[in-house]
């Protein structure tokens, strides 16, 4: 654990050291296409000042992925994408509450990066937020269309039990 | 918030400070350059040190672009870090902002700007 205010979860006997003092543990994903890989957890509190830790662990993820190098330019638009959903789930789902859990984990596939973000705040329909238009007129409005244009994949679940996700995937290119 | 100014003649360069601009420090940025918009027709934020923008700082930028203009004024913009220069065209700051990679050039083309607008 770094002593750092940031807890970082899903240890296990199988965990590696994966060069960056974190720690990373192995997991099986049920669709067998996708090979085994490593993932980690970040809990953090729905506070803004969090965020800079989030893009930290996104970043020290990004270069434990094995599979390929992840360049600076895509780091920036993962940790981006990251940092918009977990202030828009501060500033919507938990209504700027402090002290409430988002989950953050990180998953390396052979193929992909890809992170869940979870939380039990409101949960949220993206139909009901309208595109921006990009003509500087307004000064709001924005993150939903960064983390959509930076990342491959952006899915917003519900599963039933109060658990909301943002799950956002980033594919390899080429 | 303390913010580094230089006068020019046509414009005044305003040095962002840190390399992060995001939703903790985005209200006291925004009321440290208020004050700028309202003394100032034409602004340069030198965002050379600047790593990591996010939307709500991009709202600053935003806001400060819309007051300059309402008064004939114009905001130009020098930033360093090609990520950030690629969220700026990203959301199509290109069309309505300068966005140069030096102060030198932001500061050059307002001269420019001027100089047309007066010959005309």
């Amino acid at each position: 654990m770094l002593d750092c205010g940031i807890q970082y979860l899903n240890r296990s006997a199988t965990d590696v050291d994966c060069g960056t003092g974190l720690i990373a543990g192995f997991y099986t994903l049920p669709d067998k296409a996708m090979e085994p890989s490593f993932s980690m957890q970040f809990e953090m509190q729905s506070d803004l000042s969090q965020l800079e830790q989030a893009r930290e662990f996104v970043r020290n993820f990004c270069r434990c992925n094995a599979h390929w190098p992840v360049n600076e330019e895509e780091i920036f638009q993962i940790q981006l994408a990251v940092h918009e959903a977990a202030a828009n789930i501060i500033r919507h789902a938990y209504q700027n509450q402090c002290g409430k859990r988002i989950v953050i984990e990180g998953a390396c596939l052979v193929d992909r990066i890809m992170f869940r973000l979870n939380h039990w705040g409101l949960s949220f329909e993206r139909d009901s937020v309208p595109s921006p238009v990009l003509d500087g007129t307004a000064e709001s409005g924005y993150g939903l269309y960064i983390m959509e244009y930076c990342m491959d994949s952006v899915q917003y679940n519900f599963d039933g039990k109060r658990t909301n996700t943002i799950c956002i995937t980033k594919k390899k290119k080429g | 918030m303390d913010l580094d100014v230089e006068k020019y003649p046509h414009v005044t360069v305003v040095t962002l400070p840190g390399e992060t601009i995001e939703p903790g420090s985005v209200e006291e940025l925004k009321k440290a350059i208020l004050p700028l918009v309202e003394t100032n027709a034409n602004l340069i934020f030198d965002m050379s040190r600047i790593r990591f923008i996010d939307s709500m700082g991009c709202g600053v930028l935003l806001f400060t672009e819309r007051k300059l203009k309402e008064k004939g004024g114009h905001l130009n913009i020098c930033c360093s870090s090609p990520q950030v220069t690629a969220l700026f065209e990203m959301l199509g700051f290109r069309n309505f902002l300068g966005i140069y990679s030096s102060k030198e050039e932001a500061v050059k083309s307002i001269n420019i700007h001027k100089e047309y607008r007066r010959k005309r």
